[in-house]
């Protein structure tokens, strides 16, 4: 006879099954992706936003935003990532209204690039040289490295969210990608 | 139900197809007719039925406040959502509901043209 | 597909210069969006670009290394709340997930009965899960749902134990499903199609598989092996 294994628990199941579950109706297999991806979109909304009160409110709205929208998900495996680019998007936009609120130009911040290679290359391990690195990075072209390298969006995305040419955002990547990767080779 | 009576007494014409007013309607008959689904076998739960636009516009006009039912008429028609259990099959439980709102209704003098039950979940 | 360049070998002094001409002819640009589309298709200018084999190689570091930062930061995070995670679930509605109103068989004239697809896809998700070794993950229904006694086809997506019974698993499955379909609904159901999409990792295998140590199946696992309750 064939092993017949025990059904599997929801907290067990891949990504893609959750989704596809929840895509379809199932709040218990919503939850379970809620609890395995909140401290991950948590981490991300800190780094974006700083230590705020606003950490517990935009990772809620991405979720509640992600259950009108996973109908429309094709890559299901793919979810957390896309769950990023929602929490992104919120962030921006409460990044765009802090400074509204405060009636800051938008500028290109400059970052503390003094002694970053030396910073870098002093990190403990290869994951604190990328932090440290990014970093140093001015606003706008972390902003975009981020988007692209690490939350997937395509290139139309990035000018489309950022409001600004599709030329911009090229040239932006550009000298980040060049600044990162010297900085992680001083690394060792 | 007073309306009905008042048109008789004056002679006016009763609505042949779709009444051209709203029946008259209480608070109690609702509550009623709520109760009787419930205990309809395989009914789990009862939603609330989303009143359409025009229903809403006709409560305003008439001066009704919001309803505590979890049942909405539109016009003659009564709408129902329930859950099923998943034993009883559910076109089944769905007529019952429907057989018992009808029932119900007519016993508070409330005339229907029809009772529109949706089953939103089995199980 | 081409296998991608070993994330560990490298030589430092060549990724020192990043410019087109360090990297024969391509632009770091060209390189990322080369490894973004799979190295496909294959681009021999850079495959066979030792320069350009590392700079593909620090790419494909600083992306891991970045996201690894970032999961680490995620284990300092404290788990959701509960009450948080029930102020998540208050503010999404199955009332999203309802899709169209399905008719069932009317006997009189005051009756006019419905069911949600969305209360289709749940019971065709249960009667699926009930299958051991199964796990639906996604069902959709496709024909004219809103005529009644249209014919549909019904699809379901499952995630599967790997083993040589899938086949028999995925008939249980078509059986289980058909049935309560035909007992719960007044569909006129052309077919079942059952996809095998995923394979289901037992937890234990994972661990097991990590540590080295190969999986044997235990003669007295294979006993009671009951088959899947084809009812919903």
């Amino acid at each position: 006879m064939q092993h017949q294994p025990p059904g599997t628990a929801l907290v067990d199941l891949d990504d893609g099954v959750l989704a596809g579950r929840s895509a379809d109706g199932d709040v218990r297999a919503f939850e379970v992706l809620i609890r395995r991806h909140t401290p991950l979109l948590r981490a991300y909304a800190r780094r974006t936003l700083g230590s705020t009160d606003e950490l517990d409110d935009v990772v809620q709205e991405t979720f509640i935003t992600a259950w009108d929208k996973l109908d429309a998900l094709e890559d299901r495996a793919h979810v957390r990532a896309w769950m990023m680019r929602i929490l992104s998007r919120k962030c921006l936009d409460r990044i765009r209204a802090r400074r509204d609120h405060d009636d800051v130009t938008e500028l290109e911040v400059a970052a503390p690039t003094d002694g970053a290679p030396e910073r870098v290359a002093e990190a403990r391990d290869r994951e604190h040289a990328a932090e440290l690195a990014l970093a140093s990075l001015p606003e706008a072209q972390r902003r975009c490295w981020v988007m692209k390298e690490l939350l997937g969006y395509r290139y139309e995305e990035i000018a489309e969210e950022l409001d600004v040419p599709l030329s911009t955002v090229r040239g932006l990547l550009s000298r980040a990608r060049k600044n990162m990767i010297s900085l992680m080779e001083g690394w060792r | 139900m007073s309306d009905t009576d008042d048109t008789r007494e004056t002679g006016t014409q009763l609505p042949a197809a779709v009444p051209s007013e709203p029946p008259t309607w209480s608070a109690a008959a609702l509550a009623a007719i709520e109760a009787v689904v419930l205990e309809v076998p395989g009914v789990a739960d009862l939603f609330r039925a989303r009143p359409t636009v025009q229903s809403a516009v006709t409560a305003i006009r008439v001066g009704v406040t919001p309803t505590v039912s979890r049942l909405v008429l539109d016009g003659a028609v009564l709408r129902i959502v329930i859950g099923t259990d998943g034993f009883a099959p559910a076109p089944a439980v769905a007529r019952a509901v429907h057989d018992a709102a009808l029932d119900e209704a007519a016993r508070h003098r409330l005339v229907l043209s029809r009772v529109d039950v949706r089953i939103a979940r089995i199980g | 597909m081409t296998a991608g360049p070993d994330p560990r070998e490298s030589d430092p002094s060549v990724l020192a210069a990043l410019e087109p001409e360090d990297l024969d002819g391509h632009s770091i640009d060209e390189l990322a969006d080369y490894l973004d589309a799979g190295m496909q298709p294959a681009d021999p200018s850079i495959d066979d670009s030792p320069a350009c084999q590392n700079a593909l190689a620090a790419i494909i570091r600083l992306r891991n290394a970045s996201l690894s930062a970032l999961e680490t930061a995620a284990q300092l995070e404290a788990p959701a709340d509960e009450s948080w995670i029930g102020g998540v679930l208050a503010n999404i509605s199955i009332e999203a997930r309802a899709g169209r109103d399905v008719p069932l068989r009317a006997e009189s004239e005051t009756e006019r009965p419905v069911m949600t697809e969305g209360a289709i896809r749940s019971l065709v998700r249960r009667a699926g899960d009930a299958v051991p070794g199964i796990v639906v993950s996604r069902c959709s229904i496709e024909g004219d749902v809103t005529v009644f006694a249209a014919p549909v086809r019904v699809t379901v997506e499952v995630a599967i134990i790997a083993g040589p019974a899938i086949h028999a698993t995925a008939e249980l499955v078509r059986a289980g499903v058909t049935t309560a379909l035909a007992e719960q609904t007044d569909l006129v159901v052309e077919a079942v199609d059952v996809l095998v999409r995923d394979l289901l990792v037992e937890p234990a295998a994972v661990s097991e598989a990590a540590s080295g140590r190969t999986r044997t199946v235990d003669p007295t696992d294979t006993t009671d092996s009951t088959a899947g309750e084809a009812d919903a």
